[in-house]
């Protein structure tokens, strides 16, 4: 309904004004620029000898050169972020920057390179920094356990005796490896230094000619020598010289952090040039899908049809050569969305399952309606609902949000309000608050009345209620299903496929539940259900051959068993209904346990603020869901055609500023 | 003293068992959310979504127990009423479902959700989709929930 019509357009131009005009193309950003490919090339133009007239334009080394410095700028921006005493809004939004205004701020290109020099400057000397703590750290945890050992580390010995350290694990027992170095020898002793959990530290002192021996004993008890290379004095003296250094060193990276932070101003020119190089990187891309000659140009795209006019605008003003036509079958059309008002942000609902196909169809205007009402019913507090659109609203006002995040939460603004709806229906506004607040304040009663009936008197009143809506949003689907078809000239499917479902279904419903109210309805309905059965059976198998006439029939039959389970599904509108007025009461009662007066009122409120808030968050994240699963299992299920390709435009793509023509308003 | 009302309580007991499903079930995707985590830590808040949802089952026992207490005057503050052994064994017998389909549900939702945390760790834009595989589990707890709820109010008492 709101699909787009998109066409397929082919441009020739001139080298001369290429550059301009895909400048103002990113500006306009309304063509999708399809990749040419050479083989593309080669089906289309069979026997034309444009392939050697022309070659695949864009020079990717130009490219991977601009992405280079945006990654040096991205390194560079991350840096200050991370040292940054600034605090970060809760919601990121781009600055509004003026294309004169840009231009300025480029003029100082070079001082921003500067300032993205010295910021990764900075960053390299911390890292250096860190590197270094981290070494002198280790070597302070080797030396540690040897703080009893009083003798120079460099000291090897003397001219007759070797001096050795190591360790031997701690289950040896040292008098036993001591007598058996006794026996051997007379002139060689080992002595212990510490122990801990797992190692005993030891010195070896041996007569120099009988080391090796000494060792060879040692070494059958697991010792292990640990050689403390480069170390001079005693490991005292080494333990607070690199304690020293170690703070030192803390108080450098510090004072570099505060560096890196002082540059936080630096930022908002940093981010210009970041989103300035990313549309620079973006033209120079856009040429490997276009072709070139010696002279010209050519690419082929796609143009949403109103948007025509002013790409149209655009080309006449290079003096391009260009051709619209109709998409054909096999065309990979991509699909742009378009809905107003309040349906718009439901789109996002559909973005999330998958967009629909080009020859679909888009439902957002019909299900936006459904979404919401069952949004409401599942979430079914009217004071929840308030406090979802007052705090999405406040957002939406406070901060500038783009993009899908501000459609995700305009969603949630109307559903808020459908909540307050069937709040109010219900009766319910934080469950019973106001009536055990009051209770609890003045000890007086008062009821409010729900405008309709409390779910929680008549359970079963509400769930007939609920299959009865799910039987209203499954008719609408299998009716969206039955204009398509009608409007491709399937006149008879429709009639054999879906009428003959309504037959049956509402015959059903009549003769289950009419009989009630009349015996003729009961007998009405048993005959329509009987003729759409019928039809069913007959012609269930029509485009099947031999046998399969007749089993294709009692398949299309046998299908009711799948819209009695989608029907059904629809009884959770009134389980998780009852579960946020339930819990809600619960939560209310507890609170209000001390009794009356003063203290037991505050006592009401922090259990309340506290219960509902995680009442409300449980209960909003099990409405959303549930309600995107109705409409994706038992909505779009009945009629959906996925599978479509997102419409992306060659555009301005930016991260940090949103760029706007001189004419309009700018923040700082 | 075994009287009806013990047995009302007994089967508000039981539909709390569905809180071991959802304990179980929200432990296996939490494990799964760490792992996520521990490659993205950007992610906190969307793994706590995943693995809020198989929490549910225990929220329809809670729930599904109160009804009791409310339905046997426990909470109502004037004590319990005086039931007879066969009222309080329907109440006994409409505590079954929720408390055993929540718990093994919860269970199976546990682990559903927790493919979905790896889905939403290697494709972060598929993540809704991991939820709503997820969702598909809960209905069957929910139908359990509607039956209990049926039984409890269609007793007549």
């Amino acid at each position: 309904m709101s699909i787009v019509n998109m066409e397929k357009i082919a441009v020739i131009g001139l080298n001369l004004q290429k550059e301009k005009l895909i400048s103002d193309l990113m500006d306009v950003g309304m063509v999708q620029i399809s990749q040419s490919s050479k083989e593309d090339d080669r089906a289309e133009n069979k026997g034309h000898d444009v392939l050697e007239l022309s070659k695949a334009d864009g020079d990717e080394d130009y490219v991977s050169v601009i992405e280079g410095e945006m990654n040096r700028t991205n390194i560079a921006l991350e840096t200050l972020k991370r040292y940054s005493t600034e605090k970060e809004p809760i919601f990121f939004t781009r600055r509004h920057i003026s294309k004169s205004m840009l231009s300025e701020i480029m003029e100082k290109r070079a001082e921003i390179e500067s300032d993205i020099g010295s910021v990764l400057k900075l960053n390299s000397k911390l890292h250096i920094c860190n590197e270094q703590i981290n070494k002198y750290n280790g070597e302070i945890a080797s030396l540690k356990p040897w703080a009893g050992y009083d003798i120079p580390l460099d000291k090897e010995g003397t001219k007759n005796t070797a001096l050795d350290l190591g360790v031997i694990p701690s289950t040896v027992e040292i008098t036993g490896l001591r007598d058996k170095i006794k026996a051997a020898t007379d002139f060689a002793d080992i002595r212990e230094i510490n122990r801990d959990k797992d190692y005993i530290y030891v010195v070896n002192i041996s007569v120099r000619d009988l080391s090796d021996e000494v060792l060879t004993i040692l070494k059958q008890y697991g010792y292990n020598q640990v050689p403390f290379k480069g170390f001079e004095g005693t490991v005292t003296d080494n333990l607070l010289r690199l304690e020293k250094e170690v703070d030192r060193l803390r108080s450098e990276r510090s004072s570099i952090e505060k560096e890196i932070s002082a540059l936080t101003p630096k930022r908002k020119g940093i981010e210009c040039l970041y989103d300035f190089l990313t549309m620079e990187r973006d033209r120079a891309h856009i040429k490997s899908s276009m072709r070139r000659t010696e002279k010209t140009f050519n690419f082929e795209g796609w143009v949403p049809a109103p948007a025509k006019e002013s790409v149209n605008k655009i080309l006449d003003k290079y003096g391009c050569y260009y051709i619209y036509r109709e998409p054909e079958d096999g065309d990979q059309v991509p699909v742009l969305v378009e809905n107003r008002g309040a349906a718009q942000p439901f789109e996002s609902v559909m973005e999330m399952y998958s967009l629909p196909d080009y020859n679909g169809i888009d439902p957002t205007n019909i299900f936006a309606f459904f979404y919401a009402m069952f949004f409401g019913i599942m979430l079914s507090d009217a004071g929840y609902g308030l406090v979802i659109s007052i705090v999405t609203f406040v957002i939406l006002k406070k901060f500038e949000i783009e993009g899908s995040m501000k459609k995700l939460l305009k969603m949630f603004f109307y559903c808020g309000l459908s909540t307050v709806f069937w709040g109010a229906m219900f009766g319910s506004w934080f469950g019973d608050l106001i009536q055990v607040g009051v209770k609890t304040l003045t000890g007086a009663t008062v009821t409010i009345k729900p405008l309709w009936f409390n779910p929680i008197d008549d359970p079963t009143r509400l769930l007939i209620w609920s299959l009865g809506f799910g039987v209203v949003h499954l008719f609408v689907g299998m009716g969206i299903n039955a204009y398509m078809l009608i409007k491709r000239g399937k006149f008879l499917d429709a009639v054999f496929d879906i009428f003959s479902w309504y037959g049956v279904i509402l015959g059903g419903i009549m003769y289950l539940a009419g009989g009630s109210i009349s015996p003729m309805l009961a007998r009405v309905g048993i005959v329509i259900a009987l003729v759409g059965a019928a039809i069913l059976l007959i012609t269930g198998g029509r485009n099947k051959k031999g046998i399969g006439k007749v089993t294709g029939g009692l398949g299309a039959l046998y299908n009711v068993t799948s819209y009695v389970s989608d029907i059904l599904s629809y009884a959770r509108l009134l389980a998780l209904g009852l579960a946020t007025g339930v819990i809600a009461t619960v939560v209310n009662t507890m609170g209000s346990l001390g009794g009356q007066g003063i203290v037991s009122f505050i006592v009401l409120c922090v259990v309340g603020i506290i219960g509902h808030t995680f009442n409300m968050a449980i209960n909003v994240l099990g409405a959303f869901v549930h309600s995107s699963r109705l409409q994706y299992i038992e909505f779009f299920g009945k009629f959906y055609e996925d599978g479509g390709e997102e419409f992306s435009p060659f555009k301005i793509d930016t991260k940090y500023i949103k760029i706007l023509n001189d004419n309009q308003e700018e923040t700082k | 003293m075994i009287s009806g009302s013990v047995m009302a309580l007994f089967g508000a007991a039981i539909a709390s068992l569905a809180g071991i499903g959802s304990a179980i079930g929200v432990g296996i995707a939490g494990q799964a959310a760490a792992g996520v985590l521990a490659e993205d830590p950007k992610k906190f808040g969307k793994t706590l979504i995943l693995q809020a949802i198989p929490g549910t089952q225990g929220i329809y026992g809670l729930l599904m127990a109160f009804l009791i207490f409310i339905k046997t005057g426990l909470m109502g503050g004037n004590g319990l009423a005086d039931l007879t052994m066969a009222q309080g064994l329907y109440i006994l017998a409409s505590g079954i479902p929720i408390g055993v389909i929540g718990l093994w549900s919860g269970i199976a939702q546990g682990k559903t959700a927790a493919s979905g945390l790896m889905l939403m760790g290697k494709r972060p834009d598929q993540m809704v989709k991991g939820i709503i595989y997820a969702a598909m589990v809960e209905t069957y707890a929910i139908f359990a929930l509607l039956i209990s709820i049926l039984m409890l109010f269609n007793i007549g008492l």
